[in-house]
């Protein structure tokens, strides 16, 4: 049996990182193939470049037997390779069935057949088991819907491969039991699917085989009957897995309460948000993309404006309606989206590092103006302290890999002097070095007293560092699981809507 | 462990959530609506009804028939800035492009006759609108600053090909085009419908429409699904271009006599009535029927100010604040869409 | 977070601060070949036309590049804020007819006052459309650009209005030795902006905002505060750039800086300051607007058709722009860009 997809030593790189080391894969017809690893491991990368949305440096793809160069996405599309993005690319101007056929338009002369675009969308629509009308626009959708028209649209072109990448990470229980069957239904129809997944329970369930990429190098090729899920695990580590002690912080209801949330109504989602964090403290927000819990973060930052509701700090109540706002009671938040809300890239790190300082406690001669020698030690010591890798201190912060990037801009978060600290996906694109790194770091904040909320769609990474979790679910809290409970199965069972099973600790 | 068990099961949240999800993006809809309309629709009726009361002479034929053809002519150009606009693009040239066609146009239809005349001046156009989609795609030059650039180039040119010396057009039948009528109806109106029909198809129902609407809507989902992009932008440059070339054949049909420095502004009249008819400067879907609507509304204030011997600089005053006005209901339009989603619910 | 300790750091850290400033000379100089360009460009028409270096041809030259860059110096600190003015010459228009129309009752000092405050308010308008109604720059001062200009135009009546004041005049272009008063004002402004620009608070949340606007608000920055107010700035150079056009044309009038803009762009393009936003160079504005002055000044000793001035402005600033973005190509991959 020859393979329908063959990736033949595929190197990617970017300024400063190697993101792919020769990564070979091929992939045969009929057949499920679990691509798994850490973040930043490389799979998104790999990805592009099947996608034809990034050209690799090294390397070649090869489709039945046809090698291909791909310049574009219309490239690897015409060549039968099909893609679930993990982003949405939807135009939310256009109507559900638009956005389908998006780029693969069924028309007569230019003019496009309305009539059926409409049927052929409704048609895929219900296979995937959605009734959705056509004509919509695409953002009236919610987040789950939305993926369920990206896999729509993926099963509308003609492929031999298709590729998902996460595409369940917006999907409730029995949405993804319906994709699971689907899944297998290509498989039997003689499809050959990647299928990307951070959660490995579903792996096992679907896929026949198991490739796994760690610091951009494929370490493990294997059919998934002859793994463990412990295996698997220690496969991408590249080591047995550290299991993490959950410290209590042991005095309870004693020690005070940094962050109080009551009945936050935060626009757009359905129920209204109450929290506790308490001093040193890190609390974890799970759910899916969708839950709400980005949101609450939003909202909790003065960025998305609260409808009603009390947020108090170290116990005085304050009113959020910006960030700066925010940023001035104490409370910082960092972005999921490091690039496009994190980074200042033209400026230097310790101008990145000292943007949000809190000024007040400095004496007025360094109040005024910013004084490059005191902010070049302060920056020396943060980066000591932090183990930021950089060379010096005028380095521009576009040129760090991940880690480091997101490592400046936790030192900008504790140079503003917050007592809470809200973190949206603090290891997302970071290197599994510098993740536990980070996972020490926000440790080492919480030790210090502030409050920390992470909110994560890593549910091994809740399971690492939050002494408390909460699990939202369609825009309200579905569990709240604390010391022992708080696992990467409890976590996931409650964010999918599953009714969480009771926690049995032997 | 502590677990807090809701009532309702998944399916029913699910649900729930979807219900809402539409509710809101209903809400915004209406928002948007009545924003543009009042946008457009009641400026229009309050100045035809203000200009049929106060102006004198404004219904007069001679007057609405030159207020038909003036609009005609901006509604033309307008087309083409709103396919730029809608690509989240911008054309600040048209002025210097449609002066340059014009004269031209004059001047071969002066040696070669009107067809040849009426032709080269729409190639000139579109040539122009080429250099700038070139640009933009290329050279990866802004849009708005390669057309700022090409503004100062283009008129540069057009004042060395005439000369500075007036161009006058000594062919009657070139000069009837403008003022002759179709059962009654002046030449260049008809000719703005019948144009404004076919990009009003192209951009609603042809396969080049969702792809204008991709491209201004979100560009990363256009390249993903393996659109085109850089031939979409330049297809509607050049499609700015031409439109503007047509709008310059038939003002020096209208005039008679071009010079060097006409439609100096120009590119801010037709900014506005695209603003002004609900495209949004944030890019996505054109509207061509607001355009056209705003077009009419511009032609009559132009019109109403004239005949009441409102001194020009006032006209400028008019134009900045209207664009202005225009740009504010895009913005405020924009924001109460943002809060709907957002679900909020003022 | 308060209880951070600001021991100074081990000196040992100190020698890896920073590239060393040999280095930092070096590379500053190597980047520098646009001065070169000034220089080859100077000495060439020299050749051509000894006029050039003649009597009252350098005081122009300088008087020239004096007034492109006293605005370019405020747009520079806008371009670095990723904004643009396109309303220049409205603004020039107007603060001039109003030293023209005040100078006759107060002193020379009142009225440059009165045509800096009239730069400031002008300077509030657009900061305030494009902050709080959130217009584009570029479209909302193209519609103030306008706007002003019709207020001159009514303002005037559409006539010149002359400064009669000829010790007005005279202290606007009064030169020392062969350097124009205004010379030394600019090369002050210049200074002033940088220091502005890269040694303030203020001057890094513009430069944060003009880098990724999103992530400057999340840093808890006074974005909108700071965007009013670089138009303000920026609005006060451009009339400072007025007072002396007025003075050295002895008038003032609607269409005195009609066009200005592009060559204000121009310079502050050429000079190196990328229209992303981010950062911005004042040195590289002086000499730009050096260049642009020289350039202008060539053509017209050559006897070059003043037409062609509009053509070749456009196609440099369009060429600036091109190489800038082929040079950034690949810093956009970075996600510098």
């Amino acid at each position: 049996m020859t393979a329908v997809l063959q990736v033949e030593d595929v190197v990617q790189e970017y300024p400063g990182v190697r993101a792919l080391k020769g990564v070979s894969l091929d992939i045969h017809a009929g057949q499920v193939l679990g691509l798994v690893g850490e973040n930043g491991a490389g799979k998104s990368t790999l990805i592009r470049v099947l996608g034809g949305i990034e050209q690799p440096v090294r390397g070649s793809v090869t489709l039945k037997g046809v090698p291909q160069r791909f310049r574009s996405s219309a490239d690897s599309q015409a060549a039968g390779i099909s893609v679930v993005s993990q982003e949405f690319r939807q135009v939310p101007q256009l109507s559900v069935a638009d956005n389908i056929f998006l780029g693969h338009e069924l028309t007569t002369g230019g003019v496009v057949q309305r009539g059926r675009t409409r049927t052929r969308s409704t048609e895929l629509l219900e296979q995937l088991g959605m009734d959705l009308e056509a004509d919509r626009p695409v953002s009236s959708l919610t987040v789950g819907d939305r993926q369920m028209v990206e896999i729509a649209r993926a099963l509308s072109r003609t492929f031999d491969v298709l590729i998902m990448d996460e595409p369940t990470a917006a999907l409730n229980g029995a949405e993804i039991t319906r994709l699971h069957a689907i899944v297998r239904r290509l498989a039997q129809q003689g499809k050959a699917i990647v299928y990307v997944s951070h959660h490995l329970e579903e792996i096992f369930a679907i896929c026949d085989d198991v490739a796994v990429l760690r610091d951009g190098e494929l370490v493990a090729r294997q059919p998934t009957s002859e793994l463990d899920e412990p295996r698997l695990v220690e496969h991408m580590l590249g080591r047995k897995p550290t299991t993490y002690e959950h410290v209590s912080t042991g005095e309870g209801e004693a020690t005070d309460v940094r962050l109080a949330v009551r009945e936050l109504q935060v626009p757009g989602v359905a129920e209204p948000f109450s929290l506790d964090v308490r001093r040193g403290e890190v609390l974890g927000l799970a759910g899916l993309v969708g839950s709400g819990r980005t949101e609450l973060t939003r909202a909790l930052f003065g960025d998305l404006v609260g409808l009603g509701g009390v947020v108090e700090v170290d116990g005085k109540a304050v009113r959020l309606r910006s960030s700066r706002e925010a940023v001035r009671h104490g409370i910082f938040m960092l972005s999921e989206d490091r690039k496009s809300e994190g980074i200042l890239p033209h400026l230097d790190v310790t101008e990145n590092a000292m943007v949000s300082r809190d000024r007040r406690s400095l004496p007025w001669s360094r109040r005024v103006l910013p004084l490059r020698r005191d902010e070049s030690a302060e920056f020396a010591r943060l980066r000591d302290e932090m183990r930021i890798r950089v060379p010096h201190g005028r380095q521009l912060i576009g040129n760090l890999s991940g880690g480091n990037q997101q490592k400046v801009l936790l030192g900008r978060a504790l140079l503003s002097g917050c007592s809470v600290l809200l973190l949206n996906e603090p290891t997302r694109g970071v290197d599994v070095g510098a993740k536990v790194d980070i996972y020490q770091l926000v440790k080492q904040l919480a030790d210090r007293g502030v409050a920390v909320v992470v909110s994560s769609s890593d549910a091994p990474e809740l399971a690492a560092i939050a002494d408390r979790c909460v699990v939202y679910f369609a825009g309200r809290q579905v569990a709240e699981l604390r010391g022992r409970d708080v696992t990467e199965e409890n976590i996931v069972g409650a964010s999918v809507g599953q009714t969480a099973q009771e926690g049995s600790h032997d | 462990m502590t677990e807090t068990v809701t009532t309702l099961t998944a399916e029913e949240l699910v649900a729930a959530e979807r219900d809402r999800s539409a509710e809101r993006a209903r809400r915004a809809d209406q928002r948007r609506r009545l924003l543009q309309n009042s946008g457009v629709l009641v400026p229009f009726l309050i100045v035809l009804v203000v200009g049929v009361a106060v102006v004198p002479n404004f219904v007069s034929s001679s007057n609405v028939t030159n207020m038909l053809v003036n609009a005609a002519i901006l509604a033309i150009v307008g087309y083409g800035m709103t396919l730029v606009i809608a690509v989240r693009g911008i054309d600040l040239s048209v002025g210097s492009a449609q002066a340059l066609a014009a004269c031209v146009a004059a001047s071969v239809v002066n040696s070669a006759g009107p067809f040849v005349g009426a032709l080269v001046g729409i190639l000139v156009g579109a040539g122009l609108g080429a250099v700038n989609g070139l640009l933009v795609t290329q050279a990866r030059v802004p849009g708005f600053i390669a057309t700022l650039s090409t503004m100062s180039v283009f008129r540069g040119l057009v004042l060395l090909f005439t000369g500075g010396a007036p161009i006058m057009i000594a062919s009657a039948g070139f000069k009837d085009v403008a003022t002759s009528s179709l059962l009654g109806v002046p030449t260049p109106f008809v000719i703005a419908v019948l144009a404004g029909g076919g990009m009003w198809f192209a951009l609603e129902r042809m396969r080049f429409g969702k792809h204008v609407v991709a491209v201004g809507g979100s560009p990363e989902a256009a390249v993903d699904t393996g659109i085109g992009v850089n031939r979409v932008l330049l297809r509607a440059y050049l499609i700015a271009g031409a439109s503007a070339g047509v709008g310059g054949v038939l003002l020096a049909s209208q005039l008679g006599v071009v010079n060097g420095s006409i439609s100096t502004g120009l590119e801010l009249q037709a900014i506005a009535i695209v603003v002004l008819g609900g495209t949004s400067m944030a890019g996505g879907r054109g509207n061509i029927v607001g355009t056209f609507v705003a077009a009419l509304l511009l032609a009559m204030i132009n019109s109403g100010l004239n005949l009441l011997n409102v001194p020009s600089f006032y006209q400028y005053v008019a134009l900045g604040l209207l664009l202005i006005f225009a740009l504010s209901i895009d913005g405020a339009q924009r924001a109460a869409v943002r809060r709907m989603l957002e679900g909020r619910h003022s | 977070m308060t209880a951070i300790d600001t021991t100074p750091a081990p000196t040992g850290v100190a020698n890896d601060q920073g590239p060393g400033r040999l280095q930092t000379v070096l590379h500053f100089a190597s980047r520098q070949y646009l001065v070169a360009v000034l220089v080859v460009l100077a000495v060439a028409v020299g050749i051509a036309k000894p006029s050039f270096w003649g009597g009252g041809n350098i005081e122009n030259v300088l008087f020239q590049a004096s007034l492109v860059g006293l605005a370019a110096c405020g747009m520079t600190l806008l371009i670095a804020g990723g904004l643009l003015d396109l309303s220049v010459g409205g603004v020039i228009a107007v603060s001039a007819i109003a030293i023209g129309t005040v100078l006759p009752s107060t002193t020379i000092g009142g009225a440059i006052v009165v045509a800096l405050a009239i730069g400031v308010g002008l300077g509030l308008v657009n900061g305030l459309l494009v902050t709080y109604v959130r217009i584009a720059p570029f479209i909302a001062t193209l519609g103030t650009l306008y706007l002003f200009l019709g207020l001159a135009f009514i303002w005037t009546s559409g006539k010149v209005v002359p400064i009669t004041s000829s010790n007005y005049r005279a202290a606007t272009t009064e030169t020392i030795g062969r350097v124009p008063y205004v010379f030394l004002v600019f090369l002050v402004v210049a200074v002033a902006a940088y220091l502005l620009l890269s040694r303030t608070h203020f001057g890094r949340t513009v430069r944060a905002f003009g880098s990724n606007e999103r992530a400057a608000v999340l840093a808890g920055l006074p974005v909108a505060r700071a965007k009013v107010l670089v138009f303000v700035v920026a609005g006060l150079c451009f009339a400072l750039s007025g007072v002396f056009m007025a003075g050295r044309l002895s008038s003032a009038e609607g269409n005195m800086a009609m066009g200005f803009e592009m060559d204000v762009i121009a310079a502050v393009v050429v000079g190196g300051t990328a229209l992303r936003g981010g950062r911005g160079t004042m040195f590289g504005t002086v000499v730009g607007s050096l260049l642009f002055a020289v350039l202008a000044n060539a053509l017209n000793l050559l006897g070059v058709a003043s037409y062609w001035q509009y053509v070749l402005t456009g196609t440099v600033l369009v060429v600036a722009i091109a190489i800038g973005a082929r040079r950034s190509a690949a810093a956009e991959v970075r996600g510098a860009g």
